[in-house]
This record gives C-alpha cells, structure tokens and sequence, in this order.
C-alpha cells in the first residue's frame, strides 16, 4: 500500500456529502446511547448495525459502524461519572473517580475532561489508522501466543496498583476470579470444566453481564439504602466547563495515553477494557498526586478515556491491513466487508481505494464531531442528578436486566447479572473492590489461551519465549511495573532520613 | 427526563429503520408456480434462529438465503441471533419450539453430536427435521513460509519425517478443523501436533507469523492472507476447485482421495408437517436458484452446495454417523 493524498482528499469530499455526515452523526448519536446504557457495549451496537450495512452502500455501511463503533467507546463515560456506573467495562476506571466528582459537584468538569480526552485518543488513533497502518500491522503481526501471555499478565498486575491499601482483599478476588475465567470448555481438549450439567456454560461465565451486575447492581443498592431525595443537592449539578489547566497540565498524560491505547488497539484479542485499566495505572504511577485516584482524580479520567477511545482505529490496522480481525468488533467489520464483496488485505486499498479511504478519513471525521455529539449527551444526561433516587433506582436495574438480555437474547446471562450484582454488593459492604473482576475475567481466558499455545510452541522450553523481542520488552515493562513503586517508596525514606539527618 | 426522552426518539429510530428494512421486500403472493398445497402456511412472519453472532460466517450465509426465500415464502423472515454455549444455547431453544414452521434454525456439520460433545445438551439427531443444505465450505489448507513446505506431498514427508512435532493450528477444539485434522492423520497415517487458537483468525495469524506451521482456514479467512503472500496455499478441501481460488490445487489433484468440507444447513424443530416442509424446501430451492443469490454467495466466500427433502435427509442421517465414530474413536489428548 503507498502513501496517496489524493485518496485521502478524495475520502475526505466523499465523507462531506450531507448523506454520509448525516450517516456520521446519526451513527455517533446511536452509539452513545448503546454505550451509555449499562450492558450494551459498543460491540453490541456495532453488531445491531450489520444487518442495515447489508442494504447499504459500502462507504456509507461502514461509516456508519465506525460512528456506532467510536460512540459506543466514548458513551460508557456518562453512566459512569454521574452515576458511578460504567455503560461499558472500559468507562470501569472512569467510575472509580466520577462518583467522588459528581459527589463533589464537579460532574460537569469531569464530564467535559472525559470527553477531551475520549477525542483527544479517537483523533490520534485514527490518524494512526490513516497514516501508519502498514507499520503498525507489522508490529501486529509479530504479536503472537508469547505476547499476548505477557500482556496479560502485565494487565493482571494492575491488580495489585489499583488499590494498595487493601492488596490482601484485591489479591483474593483477583485469583477467585481468575478461577472463575476458567468455567467452560478447556481451550484444548474442549473437556467442560465445572460446568455441572448446565449447559449454558459450556462457552464459559459471560463476563459483560457480570461487569454489569457488579457495577450496577451495588449502586442500586446503595441508592435505595437511603431511598429520599436524589444523588447530588440540585446544587451541585455543575455546568459543563472545562478550566485550560486541566488541559495543559495533563498535555503529557493525554499523548502518553493515547500511544497506549493505539499500542493496545493494534494487538489480537486486546481491547479499550485492558487499555484504559493499564493506562490509568501508568497515570497514577506517573502522578504528583498519586493519592487522589479513587478519590476524585481528573488525571485518571483523563488517562482511562483517552486508553479507551484510542483503541477504536488501532482495532482496524490490523483488519484493513491484513485482512485478520483482532478483536469482537473487527470481527463484525470483516463480515459487513465481506458481504459488500470487500476482501480486507493489501488489495483492498488498489481495488476498493476509495471505500477505504473513505472509511479511514470518516474515522478521523467521526472523532472529532463525537466531541460535539458528547457534549450534547453531557448536557441532557446531566440532569439525570436531579430525578429523585426512587425513580432512578427501578430505572438503571429495568436497563441493566433488558441491555443484558439483549447482547445474546438469553436469559441465563440476566440470571446471571442479578447473581453478580448481589455478590457484588456484599463485596463493596465488606471493603473488597470489585476492579480486580473486571480484569481477571476480561484477562483469564486470554491468559490460559496464551499460555496453553505458547506451551505447544515451545515444547514446554517457555524460556525460549525470550528470543522473541516484544516479549521482552512487555517482560521487560512488567517488571518495572512493579518495581518502580517499591523504588520509589525506597527514594522517598531516604530524601526523608537525609531531610532527618540535615536537620539534626 | 429529557434523557428519557432522548432514548425513546433513538429507540423509535432504530425500530422505523428495522421496519424500513424488511419493508422493502414486497411480498409476492404464496409461492410461485407450483402446485400450492391445501395448507396455507406460511401465514405469519417466520423466525430464524442462528446461534452465533451477527457479521460470523453462519449469520452471513443465513441472511443472504433469507433474503431471497422471503420473496419466495411471501413472508418475511426474522433472524434472530441467540449466541453463547458454543452455539447450543439457540440449538437448544430451536429443539424446543413449535414444530410448526414459524421458528427455524441454523445448523451445520458437528451440531448432530452437540450432546456428545458437551455436557447437559438436551437435543439430539432425532430433534431436528433437516430441510436443506445450501452451502458446504471447503478449508484451504495454508502452510507458513518459514515451515519450508510447498505442497501436499512435502506436508506429509514433514509430519512422518518428526510424527507429532509438525505444528497444527485448529481453530478451536471440536471444530470442523479438528475433524479435518483427524480424518487427514487417519487416512494418510501422520500425526501433528495440535495448537488450539480460539477463532480461525488466530490460527492464520499465527501461520503467517511463522509460530504455527500449517492451519486450514475457510476461503474467506484465507484469501486476504494469501493475496497478500503472508502464507503459502497447499490445496483445498473441495472436490473441485473454487472459483474464487482458482490457483489453489484440490487435495486430490494432489494424489490423496480426500475431501472435507463444513456444510451449512437450516433445520426446523422435528414433527413438522410434511406439507409445511415440502412448502419451505420449494421456497429455498428458489432462491438458491436465483441466479443473483447465487453471484451475492460466491462474493460473500460461500461454496454453494444445494441438498434438500429425502437427499439431505439420509445425507444428515449419513454425517452424523461419520462424526460420531470420529468422536467416539478419538482422543485429542494424543
């Protein structure tokens, strides 16, 4: 594929007409809403779309998953400032610190924070997506079975960084749910693993419905502990501005997050969920205040939605390039592509150049108009602090069950989020975080994979995984995860002796 | 409550654009041609079960044939995508509803011995009436660059040279790869190793990284690969070559009398009428014939195969019995 501006100019005129704009934001508009509401994901809301991609133009097909595709990202953000409820697992680490915000009555600078950085990532991965594909795909390809068992367990260390003051009871209910990944078919021999007869988990524990269960269901909970009144003094609901500050002050955290989230993007089977929890954590560790996350931090909002967000074009290098879908939603853009007669690979960019072109400047387009479409949402959805608590509580468990039963149109999955959610509550009752679910189950079963094929690979030698580069290198990053923080605790007490001995 | 509101409008979006959708086809009245019989099925909207997800190969194959058989039935036909359980959660609901012919189901090679091949499945071969096959994929059997092998003939001078050393990428366990794979080793007395990936796009990935050795993807998966010269074609499973691979040399051109494809199938929940079944063969029978379906299914990647009433029924009777000994003879752990 050769670098050729005038496709790109071509795409760009091509995405100008009103049609495919008004396709764009119909799109962006439609995919907020799926990721806003709790257990439909942007997944979901791009598979929604397949069925009217068939009887649609190719561009416009595929303009409009982008849309749905990147608004669904960016919705999970809302629910999870406002109400503490991410609408999608990557807006997980948002929640965390849009509650104690919103608590605050700072839920409009949040709001507006999430939303720079959810374009500030979209915009650089589409640009990515544009500019630097045929590099990137080459890094994608040398990503195999070793990679992905040391980015896992990268990802799994962020267990122990999320919440250091209770690492004991982080540490629990990281390995019970890291067990918990392993119900279902083994990866190998197909032999169901404590499934006890139940057939609806041969494929394994859903993980959306229980993320569901786990983040929703508690804050309902919560809520109808004191049932009167609403979530925050009317007060409180703040308008939606934004101070320079926050945005000069977190100019490196913002491109620091974004490169890791299009790193994330472009690697199989990783996605905006794993980007944003293990961008969040490089923010803390890189943080002059590392003490606020939990508590209300905007560089943590910051650096998880700017993750997330810029996953959406690195997603599609490898698809557009290649011709390999790495993830669930590029999954479903090479089954719209392939019913278009579009063959992903390096001969769709000679013989479909202009849809692709379309598609990749539509995907620089679409992030920046998500920006204006957000901040709409941001600006209606605010006012859901004022409904009193009594109505919005039946409200978000009525969305919760229906978006859970929607995604597979299977009841189990709602038996499941309920179940979820209850233990979720008592979890949060007795101080044990619910974060280290999400990671143990979205990372598990990409951990056992990896690790069951790097294990046939090598023979059983899994030192002989070290002769590959990135492993070495993501090896190399896991360790200095986890030892920086011990180092830096060793820096402080010696500044603080050498503080001692000088004074006395 | 404006969010209320808001949400409401997008609902009310999405449910005019879905109605727009299937507006389009305008219904022709009954079935064209032959002689009706006295039922006068369909009457209603029908129902059609694909237990994976939408944009997968199954839900594909599925919407393409809908489309033109709704034209032919007079009725529109609703997919309804109901995934999970590697897929027996839509199999199990399809055996459990009315056989009457307003709920069919997508079902393909393995699905017969689902209650062999996981625990608590309720169905079995007796719980489906077939009505007809309308594609049977071929894989492409693919080999990476670094593996050194060109052809057939050097695949199997590897496997035999090191038994059980030559890396096989499945694309997970107890799939038509797997069966591929088995019925290979036995026929040709080599052995491989496996390498279970979840999802064919792992396993071609990992071939045209050079960590695995040989994979057997489906066209669709394969033909981007090896366009873009990242493996090496071996042969192809089909018993003749595929239009859209036309350079890709059959197995048997190859000198092995071998053949494997994944047919792809609907099926209606048994104790169906058999005017109601005849009515629905009639109708797909149509629309595979359409000369328009058939360009939309070679573009989509799909190796049409058509099969249908007594035919498909002893040739659904026939496969289950070949997976079965595959199964029961077999030991994957080997």
């Amino acid at each position: 594929m050769v670098f050729d501006i005038n496709h790109i100019i071509g795409g760009f005129f091509n995405v100008l007409q009103p049609y495919n704009m008004l396709i764009c934001i119909a799109g962006l508009f439609i995919g907020v809403l799926i990721g806003a509401l709790p257990g439909l994901t942007a997944t979901m809301g791009v598979a929604v779309c397949v069925p009217f991609s068939y009887v649609m133009e190719p561009e416009q097909a595929l303009l409009l998953m982008s849309a749905v595709f990147c608004g669904g990202v960016y919705g999970g953000l809302i629910p999870a400032i406002l109400l503490g409820i991410p609408g999608t697992p990557a807006s997980a680490p948002t929640a965390f610190e849009g509650r104690a915000l919103t608590q605050a009555g700072e839920s409009g600078r949040a709001l507006m924070a999430g939303t720079v950085g959810a374009t500030f990532g979209g915009i650089m991965t589409a640009l990515s997506l544009l500019l630097f594909s045929p590099p990137l795909a080459m890094v994608a390809m040398k990503v195999g079975p070793p990679e992905q068992m040391m980015l896992a367990i990268f990802g799994l260390s962020v267990v122990c960084m999320l919440s250091p003051d209770n690492i004991r009871k982080s540490l629990l209910v990281g390995f019970l749910c890291l067990l918990f990944a392993t119900v279902g078919q083994d990866p190998v021999m197909g032999y169901p693993r404590f499934t006890f007869n139940i057939y609806q988990l041969t494929g394994g524990i859903s993980v959306i419905p229980v993320l569901v269960g786990v983040f929703s269901i508690p804050e309902v909970l919560k809520m109808i502990e004191n049932p009167s009144g609403k979530l925050v003094e009317a007060s409180k609901v703040s308008k939606l501005a934004l101070h320079v500050k926050d945005i000069t002050d977190n100019a490196f955290n913002l491109f620091r997050s974004g490169l890791i989230g299009v790193a994330i993007g472009i690697m199989p089977a990783a996605g905006p969920d794993i980007a944003a929890f293990l961008s969040y954590n490089e923010a803390k560790k890189a943080s002059k205040e590392p003490e606020k996350f939990g508590k209300g931090s905007y560089e943590g909002i910051i650096s998880a939605e700017t993750a997330a967000n810029g996953c959406t074009g690195g997603d599609l290098v490898p698809l557009l390039t290649l011709g390999i879908p790495g993830s669930a939603p590029a999954a479903l853009f090479l089954g719209a592509m392939i019913i278009h007669g579009l063959r992903p690979g390096p001969m769709l960019f000679t013989e479909n150049a202009n849809v692709v072109y379309t598609m990749m400047v539509g995907f620089v387009i679409i992030n920046i108009l998500m920006f204006f479409v957000g901040w709409l949402y941001c600006r209606w959805s605010s006012n859901v602090l004022r409904i009193p608590k009594t109505i919005l509580a039946p409200v978000i468990v009525v969305l919760a069950a229906v978006g859970t039963f929607a995604t597979n149109q299977n009841m189990f999955d709602v038996v499941t989020m309920f179940v979820a959610g209850i233990i979720g509550y008592g979890m949060e009752k007795h101080g044990y975080s619910v974060a280290p679910v999400a990671l143990a189950l979205l990372l598990g079963p990409m951990l056992e994979e990896a690790l069951t094929l790097t294990n046939t690979m090598y023979a059983g030698h899994y030192l002989m995984m070290f002769t590959r580069p990135i492993t070495v290198i993501l090896f190399a990053i896991t360790v200095f995860s986890f030892v920086y923080p011990l180092f830096k605790i060793f820096r402080e007490k010696m500044k603080s002796n050498k503080a001692a001995k000088a004074q006395s | 409550m404006k969010k209320a509101l808001s949400f409401l409008l997008a609902l009310a979006m999405l449910l005019s654009v879905a109605g727009c959708g299937s507006g389009g086809t305008a219904p022709t009245s009954g079935g064209a041609g032959t002689a009706q019989p006295k039922s006068d099925y369909p009457k209603k909207t029908i129902e059609m079960i694909v237990p994976f997800g939408a944009g997968g190969g199954a839900d594909i194959a599925i919407r393409l044939i809908s489309k033109y058989a709704e034209k032919e039935l007079g009725q529109n036909i609703v997919i309804n995508n109901i995934t999970g359980g590697s897929g027996t959660i839509g199999l199990t609901q399809l055996s459990g509803a009315k056989p009457n012919g307003y709920t069919l189901g997508y079902f393909s090679s393995t699905n017969s011995n689902d209650d062999l091949l996981f625990q608590g499945i309720k169905y079995n071969v007796d719980s489906f009436q077939p009505i007809v096959e309308i594609s049977a994929d071929p894989h492409i059997i693919v080999a990476s660059k670094k593996s050194g092998i060109k052809n057939m003939a050097d695949l199997i001078a590897k496997a035999k040279e090191k038994p059980g050393e030559l890396k096989f990428g499945v694309g997970g366990a107890w799939t038509s790869w797997d069966f591929l794979k088995i019925k290979l080793e036995k026929q040709t007395g080599i052995s491989m190793k496996r390498m279970v990936f979840q999802g064919g796009a792992a396993a071609i990935t990992s071939v045209a990284s050079g960590d695995c050795d040989v994979a057997v993807p489906f066209v669709s998966e394969a033909l981007p690969q090896i366009q873009a010269g990242n493996v090496v074609p071996i042969a192809i499973t089909s018993k003749d070559r595929f239009d859209l691979a036309p350079d890709v040399p059959t197995v048997k051109e190859n000198g092995i009398d071998f053949t494997h494809t994944m047919w792809r199938g609907i099926v209606a929940p048994a104790g169906v009428p058999d005017d109601v079944a005849q009515t629905l063969c009639d109708a797909f029978k149509r629309a595979y014939d359409n000369p328009e379906y058939q360009a939309e299914a070679l573009k989509a990647g799909m190796f049409s195969e058509f099969k249908a009433g007594a035919d498909f029924e002893a040739f659904y009777r026939e496969n289950h019995k070949t997976y079965k000994e595959m199964i029961d003879s077999t030991n994957l752990a080997q």
